[in-house]
C-alpha cells in the first residue's frame, strides 16, 4: 500500500477518497516539475515496421512525432529512468520482449456516439426523420469526448476511430477522432501540420430505399446524379428538380460534391458477391471511391473489387450461413482479398465492442491472412483510405500514436503496457478498471457512514 | 434422468409398458395412465442405431485435464467411448494410436447458453423460434421443441471444440420455458441430440427484457411487476404440488372414486398443467434453474424468491454484476455464466467489467464463460483466454487451469452433467478436443473433436456439411459445368 501523502487527513477514508487524494497529489507534483523529460525512448522492442516485425528497435517519441526509429538509434547512458538522445533527455521505456505497433484505428465505429445501446437518449449517430438524404449531417458534431466508452477502447490499444453515422440512404458525414481529450476540438483528428482532417472523412450511405438491391442502387445513383446537376447549375436545380416535395436538401447535394470529386469515399454495406460485383461497376461508372462494409462474399469477386479500387471493411467473425447474404463467407476472405490487392480493413462496427478489434485481426491470421496485412487492416489501411494524417505506421516523421504490447498484439492473451497519442503517454484506466478497483475488496461501493466532523 | 417427483403418478404408464396413452383419460376402471415426454427416453423416435466407437489412444500431446493436472507429454486412452486412462509418459497398449505430438488435448468445451437451433442460421423471420412471447410466464414450453437440428451452427460449434451445450428459450419472458442439454451431433430430430440423462432445466429472466416486452401487452412493466409475476407463478406451483401430494397419498382410490359424488375432493388429482409441472419440478429440485440476470440487486431479488419458495438457482446467466455479490454467490453455490467482455448494450449491462469471471473465481465461486451467440460459440476458448487475460492484467490471481474450467467442468456442473463430462478423468465420456496449439491462443484451431469417443470433426479432412441447408448452395462456384 502506498504511504499516506503528507498532509492527508488521518481520519479513515474510503478507498475511493484515498485514491483521489493520491492522484491529486500526483497531478500537483507533475506540474511542479517542468524540467522533466520531454521525449520518450522505447528501447529494444520488437517493432512492426512497414517491412515486418524487427527485433531490437529503439523508437524516439518527441514533439508528437516518431522522431527516430531503428536498430541503430544512438543513445547516451541511462540514468534515473531517463536516457539522452542527442542533447535531449528522454524518459526511458524498456521494450525488451515487448512489441511495438502503431496505435490501432477502428475504421467503422460508433465510439462516443452511443453510451447505452438500448437507450435512445444516449444514441446520437442516426439523425432520423423522413428525409433519407442527409449527407450534410456531420456525425462528429454529436461526438462525446467524455464518453465512458472511449477509454475502454483505448485500454485495448485503439488510438483513433472513424465514427459512422447511420440511418437513411445518405446518413451523413463520417468523422474521425483520436481517443484523447475532453473536448471535440481536442479529439477531432488533425494531421502533423495541425490541419483538421477528422471532421468529415467520408459519406456514409445505405442501400435502404426500395425493395430490391437494384432499386436501392438506383436511388443512390439518382441522388449522385442530382448532386452533379446541382453543382452544374444550382439555380436551375432549384427551379426544376429542387421543387419536388421529396427533393434532397440542397446542403446534402453540396456535401456529396466531396464524393463526386473523389475527395472522400462513399461507404455502403453489402455482403452478397453479386451485390459487390455490381457495386464495383457502380464505383467505376460513377468515378467515385467506394468503401464496402461487410463484403462477406468478397473473395468471389476480389479481382473486380481490386480493379475498381473498392476498399472493404470486414468482420472476420462472419461464418457463412449466418444470413442468406453471407452463405459463401469463409475464414480466409481477408487473406484472399488482400492477396488480390484490395484494401482490407477490419471493424467491430460498434462502440462498446471496439476493444475486440485486434481479436478480429488475430482470427483473420488464423484464417490464413499474413500477420502484417492483418495489422495494417487496423492501422495503415484505414489511415490511408480515410486520409487521417500521418498515422497508422511506425515510420520516422509519423504522428506518435504508438502502443507497446506485452507480446504479440494480435493475441488474445496480451495487452497494451504503454500507449502514446501524439507522443503523450496516455492513461490506460477506464470506468471499467475503476469499477474493478472499487470492487477489489467487497462491499465495494461505500457503505460506511462518514466520520463525525 | 430419474423421473421427477411431480411426475411420479405417471410412472404407472412405464411399468405397464404403455409408452403412448391418450392425452385425455377415458372413463375406465383402469388406473389413469399417461406417458410423459420426460420419461419417453432420448431415442424414442430415433431409429438409427447408435454408432460404435473405436478404441484409441491420443499420445504425445500436452494433456490439460481440467482437474488441475497437466501431462506434458501425456496420453489419453479411450475405450467404448469412455476415458479408460490418462497420464504422462508412455501410453498403455490398446486401441489405435493417434499421435498428437506438439498439440494440446482438453476436455470438450461446454456452453451453458446457446440459442442454436431455436434462432438458427440463416437468420430469417421464419427462424424466430426462441421466445414464446405471448405471455410473461410460459414454463410449459420446451426449447427442445423449437430446435432445428439442421442449424449449420451446430457443426460450426463442434469445429470450435464444443461437445455439449444448453439450448435455452430467449429472455423475453420471466419464465421462458425449459432449456435442454444437447450434443451437437447430426440427427434427424432434436430428441436424439439430448445429452443422455441430463437433468431438465428451466430458463428464467429478470430485469429489463420482460418488462420491456410486456409493457404494452398487459405487463409486467416494472421490476416490481416482474417480482410479483415470479411469486404468483410459484404460489400456484406450490398449490399444484400440494394437490398432487394429497392425491398421491391414496393412489388406489383416486382413480376409481373420482366420478363418485361425495368423494373427497382433496383426493382428486388436479388437471395436468404443463406450466405448473415445470415449476413443481423446480420446487422439487429436479429441474435446474438458469436465470438471465444482469444487475447485482436483480440477482439478489431472484434469490429472495428462491428462498421464499425453497428452490435453488443453479446458474445466473450474463450476470455482469456478479463481481459485486461474488461472496454471496460463492456461499450459495450459484454458478456465474458470463461473457469475457460484453457490456453497455443496455443500461443493466453498463457496469459489466472484463474482470468479472476472475473476481468470481478468486472468491471461491464457479465462473463460466458462455456464448449466447452463434459466433461466440465458435471460439469459446478465445473468450476464456480474454477473461483470463483481463484478470491477470488487473493482478487477480487466476491461471490457465482456472480458465480451462470456465469452459469445461464449471459449465458441466451448471448443467448437472459434471459426473459424465467436463474433465479428462477415467470413466467419463470421451469428450475431447485436440488443439493445434495452446487453446488460449487466438491462432489455435480445434483439429480433432470427439464426442462419446466418436470423431465428429477433423480439420485435415473435409466432410460433407451436416446441414441440408448447406447442400448445393452456389453450384456455379464449382459444379456447374458438367464434363
Amino acid at each position: 500500500m502506498t504511504a499516506r501523502p503528507a498532509g492527508a487527513p488521518r481520519a479513515p477514508l474510503s478507498q475511493w477518497t484515498h485514491r483521489l487524494v493520491l492522484s491529486l497529489a500526483a497531478a500537483l507534483s507533475l506540474g511542479a516539475n517542468p524540467t522533466g523529460p520531454d521525449c520518450t525512448a522505447v528501447v529494444g522492442a520488437t517493432a512492426w515496421l512497414p517491412d515486418g516485425p524487427t527485433d531490437g528497435v529503439t523508437a524516439i517519441l518527441a514533439d508528437g512525432r516518431i522522431a527516430a526509429l531503428g536498430t541503430d538509434v544512438a543513445l547516451g547512458a541511462p540514468k534515473d529512468g531517463t536516457v539522452t538522445w542527442g542533447d535531449r533527455r528522454c524518459a526511458l521505456v524498456d521494450g525488451a520482449k515487448k512489441q511495438l505497433t502503431a496505435g490501432l484505428i477502428e475504421p467503422h465505429s460508433t465510439l462516443g456516439m452511443v453510451e447505452i445501446g438500448l437507450e435512445p437518449g444516449t444514441r446520437h449517430h442516426d439523425a432520423g426523420g423522413a428525409q433519407p438524404v442527409r449527407a450534410h449531417v456531420r456525425v462528429i458534431d454529436g461526438y462525446d469526448a467524455l464518453s465512458a466508452v472511449v477509454p475502454v477502447a483505448r485500454r485495448e490499444g485503439i488510438t483513433a476511430a472513424v465514427i459512422q453515422p447511420d440511418g437513411g440512404s445518405f446518413s451523413g458525414a463520417a468523422g474521425a477522432v483520436r481517443l484523447r481529450g475532453a473536448t471535440q476540438a481536442d479529439a477531432v483528428l488533425r494531421d502533423a501540420a495541425g490541419k483538421d482532417v477528422g471532421r468529415e472523412v467520408a459519406v456514409r450511405a445505405h442501400l435502404s430505399q426500395g425493395t430490391s438491391f437494384s432499386a436501392r442502387l438506383a436511388h443512390l445513383r439518382s441522388v449522385l446524379d442530382e448532386a452533379r446537376a446541382w453543382k452544374r447549375d444550382a439555380r436551375a436545380w432549384r427551379q426544376g428538380a429542387g421543387t419536388r416535395a421529396d427533393a434532397p436538401p440542397e446542403e446534402s447535394l453540396r456535401a456529396l460534391d466531396a464524393v463526386i470529386a473523389r475527395r472522400q469515399p462513399l461507404i455502403v454495406s453489402a455482403d452478397r458477391a453479386s451485390d459487390l460485383e455490381v457495386l464495383a461497376v457502380f464505383a467505376r461508372q460513377q468515378g467515385i471511391r467506394l468503401v464496402v462494409e461487410g463484403a462477406a462474399e468478397g473473395w468471389i469477386v476480389a479481382a473486380q473489387l481490386a480493379e475498381a479500387g473498392v476498399a472493404v471493411v470486414l468482420d472476420p467473425f462472419v461464418y457463412g450461413a449466418g444470413s442468406f447474404d453471407q452463405i459463401h463467407g469463409r475464414a480466409d476472405n481477408g487473406a484472399l482479398l488482400a492477396d488480390a490487392g484490395v484494401d482490407v480493413m477490419f471493424s467491430t462496427r460498434s462502440a462498446h465492442f471496439a476493444r475486440k478489434l485486434r481479436q478480429l485481426a488475430g482470427n483473420a491470421v488464423r484464417g490464413g491472412m499474413d500477420a502484417g496485412d492483418a495489422l495494417a487492416a487496423v492501422t495503415e489501411v484505414p489511415a490511408r483510405v480515410y486520409g487521417l494524417g500521418e498515422r497508422g505506421t511506425l515510420t520516422v516523421g509519423a504522428i506518435a500514436d504508438v502502443v507497446l504490447w506485452t507480446g504479440d498484439p494480435l493475441e488474445v492473451t496480451t495487452w497494451p503496457e504503454r500507449l502514446w497519442i501524439d507522443g503523450d503517454a496516455m492513461s490506460l484506466d477506464s470506468r471499467q478498471s475503476e469499477l474493478a478497483e472499487r470492487y477489489r475488496e467487497l462491499p465495494g461501493s461505500p457503505t460506511e457512514p462518514l466520520p463525525l466532523p | 434422468m430419474p423421473p421427477t417427483r411431480c411426475l411420479r403418478p405417471l410412472l404407472g404408464a412405464l411399468v405397464a409398458g404403455l409408452l403412448v396413452a391418450p392425452a385425455v383419460a377415458e372413463e375406465t376402471d383402469e388406473p389413469v395412465t399417461r406417458a410423459s415426454l420426460e420419461d419417453a427416453g432420448r431415442s424414442a423416435v430415433e431409429t438409427a442405431p447408435a454408432p460404435q466407437p473405436e478404441d484409441f489412444v491420443l499420445t504425445g500431446g500436452t494433456v490439460l485435464t481440467a482437474t488441475g493436472d497437466v501431462h506434458a507429454p501425456g496420453w489419453v486412452q479411450v475405450k467404448d467411448g469412455r476415458i479408460a486412462g490418462v497420464g504422462a509418459g508412455d501410453p498403455p497398449a490398446g486401441g489405435k494410436v493417434i499421435d498428437v505430438s506438439g498439440q494440446f488435448v482438453t476436455p470438450g468445451l461446454i456452453d451453458t447458453h446457446s440459442h442454436l437451433g431455436v434462432y438458427p442460421s440463416p437468420g430469417a423471420r421464419a427462424h424466430s423460434d426462441g421466445n414464446e412471447a405471448t405471455a410473461p410466464t410460459t414454463p410449459g414450453v420446451w426449447a427442445e421443441h423449437s430446435v432445428w437440428p439442421q442449424d449449420p451452427g451446430f457443426q460450426r460449434a463442434v469445429e470450435g471444440g464444443i461437445t455439449s451445450l444448453q439450448i435455452l428459450p430467449g429472455s423475453a419472458n420471466l419464465i421462458g420455458g425449459r432449456g435442454v442439454v444437447l450434443r451437437p451431433i447430426p440427427t434427424r430430430g432434436s430428441r436424439a441430440m439430448r445429452f443422455p440423462d441430463a437433468p431438465e432445466t428451466v430458463k428464467m429472466a429478470c430485469g429489463e427484457n420482460p418488462k420491456r416486452v410486456y409493457k404494452d401487452k398487459g405487463g409486467p412493466s416494472t421490476r416490481m411487476g416482474n417480482l410479483r409475476a415470479f411469486r404468483t407463478a410459484f404460489t400456484k406451483a406450490v398449490a399444484h404440488r400440494d394437490a398432487w401430494a394429497e392425491a398421491e397419498a391414496e393412489p388406489e382410490e383416486s382413480g376409481r372414486k373420482r366420478k363418485k359424488k361425495g368423494a373427497s375432493k382433496a383426493k382428486d388429482p388436479p388437471q395436468r398443467d404443463l406450466d405448473l409441472e415445470t415449476l413443481v419440478g423446480v420446487l422439487e429440485g429436479e429441474i435446474l434453474v438458469q436465470v438471465h440476470c444482469y444487475r447485482a440487486d436483480d440477482m439478489l431479488s431472484v434469490l429472495q424468491v428462491a428462498d421464499e419458495f425453497g428452490f435453488s438457482v443453479r446458474s445466473f446467466h450474463h450476470a455482469l454484476e456478479a463481481y459485486k455479490i461474488r461472496d454471496i454467490l460463492a456461499e450459495r453455490e450459484v454458478s456465474v455464466s458470463t461473457w469475457a467482455d460484453w457490456w453497455g448494450f443496455k443500461l443493466e449491462a453498463y457496469d459489466g467489467i472484463p474482470q468479472n469471471a476472475a473476481f468470481v473465481e478468486v472468491a471461491g465461486g464457479r465462473p463460466i464463460i458462455h456464448s449466447d451467440s452463434a459466433e461466440g460459440i465458435q471460439r469459446l476458448n478465445q473468450e476464456a483466454a480474454k477473461a483470463l487475460r483481463d484478470g491477470l492484467r488487473s493482478g487477480i490471481d487466476v491461471d490457465e487451469g482456472d480458465a480451462l474450467r470456465w469452459i469445461t467442468i464449471n459449465p458441466a456442473w451448471a448443467l448437472g452433467i459434471h459426473d459424465e463430462t467436463g474433465t479428462i478423468e477415467v470413466g467419463k465420456r470421451a469428450d475431447l478436443v485436440v488443439w493445434t496449439e495452446s487453446p488460449f491462443s487466438v491462432y489455435s484451431d480445434a483439429r480433432l473433436v470427439f464426442i462419446d469417443g466418436l470423431l465428429r470433426h477433423d480439420a485435415d479432412r473435409a466432410q460433407p456439411p451436416w446441414s441440408d441447408f448447406e447442400v448445393g448452395q452456389g453450384l456455379p462456384l464449382g459444379k456447374e459445368v458438367v464434363r
